[in-house]
């Protein structure tokens, strides 16, 4: 946690230099006149004084105030899977179409907490998948059909 | 059109049989995203904007509405029987109302946080009708300059009662500021930090950024490890709270109803402030202070009181002045807009059936929380017990077709699983997200107000100062900045925080 403690500020600080040249590029203008690059400028500056005050320590977080319990970077398994898993569908939604994909990825996400039931886990996943289908379809919301027109 | 004649139009709007349907809705889902912890008032709002498309728009307010008050209710009932804050205005409810649980009086804990929501959440309407009117005329003599101090007040509020660190929370609400200005100038027309993206060109969504931020990293922290769940097994009975307790409760309810009201109204206050001011003072004026923490029914009918008279409270800087006060009412800010209605002090002379027609809904919605969370409490229990790893599938699926739905664009699903990852990393590293969406929802009010300002001074920044309602805004917002950097406040926050 340290580490990225010290990362996040620093990260931020390259941010805010990014924006602020690309403020300046955009035109700052006068007072008078604001450019498009004004208020831009005034936030980023204003993020690089800040992120350089959190580098210098001083934005923890107060002495007796209830911070979340940490877990650290030890578990960061299933939540990595779990950001795989929605770029993958986000890929293939217009691809394969809502019903399939909503399948693979309710499947995939019951299996990440169950990975021994995964007949279990399939069959739920058809489940979820096609109970929302006809959720959304009543609510008039427009799913992709994908290539295969599944659904329709 | 005078008051009564309002009252009257706004409850004939809202008795419609299609708005008492969304209300019924609106509440339903707030009990329930209430009482499962995991996703909040903002990610639901978010996830059902798009549904709301093809509503009219009274029904789609009364329904966002009912979302965020019927969450209140919901909340306490994980927090007195399964010691979990279903809501983060839940918190305070924690310390007595599961100790209350333990000492086999889950019921009587259960009955006076409805009680005492039903009681503040109808006093907190009442205010709302008595006071909006006369401010909203207030505002229509506010001219740019003053939106300007307004906004900048708003912020530094939020910031300076952000639960973790100042510098971080300011940081947040400056990063919030920059991505609201993705996109197209507002006067120029000239792409801003696009990325030569044709998708960015009208800006990044706020659906996506708050599902990602609020919905997909509450899920990525909740996956990394299993939290298991003791519910309080015992049956529940005398939901009835006794005259003792009614003798107990009544001057809390009281009390927390007028913090919880005006706590509400301030921009950047809100619930989660009202419950925890609410608690301080009901422990301060006690007889018995040492009873607190250890099942005292004031400390349930306080704080429960104060959230829902604050989520009432809250409505009024967004209908008088147009100003969401909270990332709850930037989403309902956004509802309005969606469907071209510009809430601001001309709300209730342009769209009176909407300004009154919420209001009543409102008195309606309590009336169906009382009767979902009093005799419905068991069907709230079952399902408790619902296992996460079969909620937080839906969750993702719901947040991902709600996000996709807005423009049929597999780029918003990219947008809010990046946002979900920086949230997650916000998380990590005890950054918050409500100043950063805050901020990114008052960005573009903020700049076009600012150059307004600018243009009619030639560019003179003392005409910030110079006015008086703008002058009170900034100097009450630097007073609370060097407040805040002084030992003794610093001292004092972490004295209250303790206790």
């Amino acid at each position: 946690m340290k580490i990225l403690n010290r990362i996040s500020p620093i990260f931020l600080m390259g941010l805010s230099v990014l924006i602020g040249f690309g403020s300046i590029k955009l035109g700052i203008g006068t007072p008078g006149n604001m450019g498009p690059g004004f208020m831009p400028f005034l936030a980023s500056a204003l993020l690089f004084i800040l992120s350089l005050l959190i580098l210098k320590g001083l934005g923890g977080v107060d002495e007796g105030k209830k911070e979340r319990p940490s877990t650290g970077w030890k578990n960061l398994l299933k939540p990595g899977i779990l950001i795989i898993a929605l770029c993958v569908y986000m890929l293939f939604l217009n691809v394969l179409g809502y019903l399939l994909t909503a399948f693979l990825l309710m499947s995939q996400m019951l299996f990440i907490s169950e990975p021994k039931k995964w007949y279990m886990n399939i069959a739920l996943g058809a489940i979820i998948a096609i109970l929302s289908f006809t959720l959304f379809k009543w609510l008039q919301v427009q799913l992709p059909t994908g290539v295969f027109h599944i659904g329709w | 059109m005078d008051f009564f004649q309002g009252v009257i139009l706004g409850f004939q709007a809202s008795l419609q049989p299609i708005n008492l349907l969304y209300c019924f809705i609106g509440v339903f889902i707030g009990t329930l995203i209430g009482v499962l912890p995991g996703i909040g008032p903002a990610g639901a709002m978010a996830i059902l904007l798009p549904v709301t498309f093809h509503a009219p728009p009274l029904s789609t307010i009364i329904m966002l509405a009912g979302i965020y008050y019927g969450a209140m209710y919901g909340g306490s009932t994980t927090s007195i029987l399964v010691n979990i804050p279903g809501e983060p205005s839940s918190v305070v409810t924690c310390l007595d109302g599961y100790q209350m649980a333990l000492q086999g009086r889950a019921g009587p804990a259960l009955g006076i946080s409805a009680f005492g929501s039903f009681i503040a959440g109808t006093m907190g309407v009442f205010g709302l009708m008595l006071l909006a009117r006369p401010l909203a005329r207030v505002a229509l003599k506010f001219g740019p300059p003053e939106y300007v101090s307004l906004m900048v007040l708003g912020l530094i509020i939020l910031t300076y009662l952000t639960e973790k660190s100042l510098i971080k929370a300011m940081a947040m609400a400056a990063l919030g500021l920059i991505l609201s200005y993705v996109g197209l100038d507002i006067i120029g027309g000239q792409a801003r930090f696009t990325l030569n993206i044709d998708n960015l060109m009208e800006g990044i969504g706020i659906v996506p950024l708050v599902m990602g931020l609020f919905g997909i990293a509450e899920v990525l922290q909740n996956v990394e490890v299993t939290i298991k769940r003791t519910i309080f097994k015992t049956h529940i009975k005398g939901l009835l709270p006794s005259l003792k307790d009614w003798a107990a409760s009544i001057w809390a309810v009281i009390r927390g109803t007028v913090i919880g009201f005006f706590l509400g109204i301030l921009p950047g206050g809100g619930a989660i402030l009202a419950s925890f001011v609410s608690y301080a003072v009901e422990k301060r004026v006690s007889k018995h202070p040492e009873r607190f923490g250890k099942g005292a029914i004031e400390g349930v009918a306080g704080p429960e009181s104060a959230n829902n008279a604050a989520s009432s409270g809250a409505f009024i800087p967004l209908l008088t002045l147009g100003i969401p006060a909270n990332v709850v009412m930037a989403m309902l800010f956004a509802g309005l807009l969606i469907h071209g209605i510009r809430p601001g002090p001309l709300l209730i002379k342009d769209y009176p059936e909407i300004f009154w027609g919420v209001i009543a809904s409102m008195y309606l919605g309590n009336v169906m929380l009382l009767a979902l969370n009093l005799p419905l409490i068991g069907m709230w229990v079952q399902l408790l017990k619902i296992p996460f790893r079969f909620l937080f599938p839906m969750i993702i699926l719901f947040c991902v077709i709600g996000v996709y739905s807005i423009n049929n664009s597999v780029f918003d699903i990219g947008v809010m699983v990046v946002f979900g990852m920086v949230g997650y990393i916000m998380r990590k590293c005890d950054y918050e997200p409500a100043p950063l969406v805050l901020a990114y929802v008052l960005g573009p009010m903020l700049e076009q107000a600012m150059r307004q300002s600018l243009i009619i001074s030639n560019g003179n920044f003392t005409i910030f100062f110079v006015r008086p309602i703008s002058g009170v805004c900034l100097t009450v917002g630097a007073f609370l900045l060097i407040l805040a950097c002084t030992k003794y406040s610093r001292r004092k926050r972490t004295e209250v925080l303790k206790e």
